[in-house]
């Protein structure tokens, strides 16, 4: 058996090491269009920001080809799949042959096509080399550099900039962060982000970039603004990298399609990671799910089904940590109900400004779909297998939040009935038919749990 | 593969966050329960108990979630270790673990996870617990245990 898996990253990783565990005889081939050892993308960041050397990107140790005996094709670009031969293409015309094929190829940045975008100094940061050049040109050149994109890269480029001592302009078109994070957690990360020097440029977008002797010195904003700087980082228009497989009869929509064994029209033929479309648990359709967990995960189970294992995929949701300052913010599945198509979604949220704190949960009949933490990281590993089980949690709504007992009885009952293998679902009808009635104060109550009760009698009266 | 598991017998446990102080003391030589990769939340008044310790799972999701790659399952002992050295506290696995038993250790920007005291016999928050309540033993066995009765009902 011939394997061949296109990208190395996560996904590929991931993969690698299930199909070790299934078939150690097959033949394994990597083929990846960066020079480098499998290393790891988010840490880039890190490195920009010097909290990092480049010795300590790998993501796995420098044996993992041979540990794993892959063949890794490194440097070359995979041009053409041809899927009835059964054969990949590299950029210099060698073809190789697949008995089972693995597209995990990422997403990319697509460069605007504005004045001024090939000057020098302006760049994506999504790879490596993107990283290698940033620190260059920001070890010669201007002190102060802009990033056009308020997405979770573009965040972490502004926050790596600041850190590395570069003054740091961010340019968003809405709010930061508006895919995973709601208006209010929004406009939290935006204090914390301007607490740690980093302008945020609002509501304006990018038309021109200025040049000098072919180096970037400035960029114009579409009211006419000038901003000066020395580095532009776009960051904007993240999409899959699909060129491999548009008009070979591989269904995509927004990514590649794939059933819940990760195989696309061609049963063969497996995609994983950020090019795959995947069902997104909270929201119940096709949905890109961009995380590193998710990717490897995927990864991992595209390899078992290449090797023969039927493994099913139970889906993917959308999850971000993020810390701004000493800051930690999660993001959850679906945070913002505004910006989705259906309706009837239910929220509760806890707030405590002088902490920073912002939790939010978002539910839909009676499950939970999405959660927000800021500040105060609670219980969230609980609540991310909460919504990945889609449990129906009716019963203690309002009792996540404020973590009292009847949380963590539930969770105990849940994993009671999980080790013996059933599972409890409350029915709807019983949550909506005998809605638990509270025998207390539940505001009071809370604050008890907390220690925080200001003990006063009309307090213990009621 | 047969894999020990500690866990704790909530008829026995009081919460009093020995074993908790036990491993903060040992792995990081100061006296204090947040650091502890152990934490066991036990109020026996409300009758709650939650265990916020690593189960050294099968299949586990923190292991997916680090970017790093410096949480890795162990093959031959079925621990799930995590590499002090190379972690950035990009909080990850905070996130990606159903029980909570990642910490941060928010000064140093580290994790902290259970490795089960691999270089001693026995963790010492076993050995210190002194109810007993703590208990290391084949994950096989565990739901046997009477894990999840309430705490209130006698053993
Ligand atoms: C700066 C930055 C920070 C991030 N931080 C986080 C974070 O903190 N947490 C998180 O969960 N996620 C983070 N992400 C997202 C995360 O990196 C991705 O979700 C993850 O890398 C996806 O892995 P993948 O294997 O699907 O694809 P990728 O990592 O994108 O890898 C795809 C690989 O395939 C190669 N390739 C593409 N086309 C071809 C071709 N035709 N031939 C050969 N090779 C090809 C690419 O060069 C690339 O190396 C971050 C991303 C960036 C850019
Ligand atoms: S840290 Fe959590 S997810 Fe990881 S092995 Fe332990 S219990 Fe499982
Ligand atoms: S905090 Fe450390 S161990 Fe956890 S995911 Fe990040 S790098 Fe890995």
């Amino acid at each position: 058996m011939r394997y061949v898996i296109i990208g190395n990253s996560a996904a590929a990783v991931g993969a690698v090491e299930s199909i070790r565990k299934v078939d150690q005889a097959g033949q394994v081939v990597i083929i990846g269009d960066e020079p480098y050892h499998v290393y790891s993308r988010p840490l880039i960041a890190h490195f920009l920001a010097g909290e990092v050397g480049d010795d300590r990107l790998a993501y796995r140790s420098a044996d993992f080809y041979e540990r794993m005996q892959v063949q890794a094709v490194l440097g070359y670009k995979a041009t053409r799949i041809d899927l009835t031969g059964q054969q990949v293409y590299l950029a210099n015309e060698k073809a190789i042959d697949f008995d089972r094929l693995l597209i995990c190829t990422g997403s990319c940045v697509t460069k605007p096509n504005i004045k001024g975008i090939d000057l020098r100094g302006v760049t994506t940061f999504q790879k490596l080399t993107d990283a290698y050049y940033i620190k260059n040109q920001s070890r010669s050149k201007s002190r102060r550099a802009v990033v056009v994109g308020g997405g979770f890269i573009g965040l972490r480029a502004a926050q790596s900039l600041r850190e590395a001592g570069i003054d740091v302009a961010l340019l968003v078109r809405s709010r930061v962060m508006r895919r995973v994070l709601d208006a209010a957690g929004s406009a939290l990360v935006e204090s914390l982000l301007q607490a740690e020097g980093i302008e945020i440029i609002k509501g304006r977008a990018l038309q021109e970039i200025q040049g000098q002797n072919g180096q970037v010195a400035g960029i114009i904003l579409d009211d006419g603004r000038v901003e000066a700087c020395g580095i532009v980082v776009v960051a904007t228009g993240v999409a899959p990298n699909l060129d491999l497989v548009t008009n070979t009869g591989v269904q995509i929509d927004k990514g590649i399609l794939v059933n819940q064994y990760l195989q696309t029209t061609y049963s063969n033929v497996f995609a994983a990671g950020d090019v795959a479309q995947t069902y997104d648990i909270p929201r119940g359709i096709g949905f890109i799910n961009a995380n590193w967990p998710n990717a490897h995960e995927q990864g991992g189970v595209a390899g078992f089904n290449m090797a023969g294992a039927r493994v099913p995929y139970h889906g993917s949701i959308g999850m971000n940590v993020i810390s701004i300052g000493a800051v930690p913010v999660v993001a959850l599945g679906i945070t913002d109900p505004a910006s989705e198509q259906q309706a009837g979604y239910e929220q509760k949220t806890r707030t405590n400004k002088q902490q920073n704190i912002y939790q939010k949960l978002v539910f839909k009949d009676n499950r939970l779909k999405g959660a927000i933490f800021i500040g105060d990281l609670g219980l969230c590993g609980a609540v991310k297998e909460l919504i990945r089980e889609q449990t129906l949690v009716g019963i203690i709504k309002d009792s996540i939040l404020s973590e009292n007992y009847q949380l963590y009885g539930f969770l105990r009952k849940k994993r009671q009935a999980q080790l013996e293998g059933r599972s409890i679902q409350w029915p709807e009808t019983y949550v909506t038919q005998n809605p638990y009635r509270k025998s207390f104060n539940e505001a009071s109550w809370t604050e008890r749990e907390r220690d925080e009760r200001k003990w006063s009698p009309q307090g213990v009266t009621q | 593969m047969p894999q020990k598991q500690i866990y704790a017998r909530p008829a026995l446990c009081t919460g009093c966050r020995i074993c908790a102080n036990a491993c903060s003391v040992y792995h990081h030589g100061v006296a204090n329960p947040r650091l502890g990769a152990i934490n066991i939340r036990q109020n026996l008044f409300e009758r709650y108990e939650f265990q916020e310790l690593c189960r050294h799972c099968e299949n586990p999701p923190c292991v997916n979630a680090c970017m790093v790659g410096c949480i890795t399952k162990d093959d031959k002992t079925g621990l799930v270790l995590h590499d002090r050295k190379r972690c950035v506290g990009c909080w990850m696995c905070v996130m990606a673990c159903p029980y909570g038993a990642v910490k941060r250790d928010v000064l140093n920007k580290v994790a902290i996870k259970c490795d089960q005291c691999r270089d001693r016999d026995r963790p010492v928050c076993v050995e210190v617990c002194p109810t007993g309540a703590l208990v290391l033993d084949l994950r096989e066995d565990v739901p046997q245990e009477p894990f999840f009765t309430e705490p209130t009902i006698a053993d």
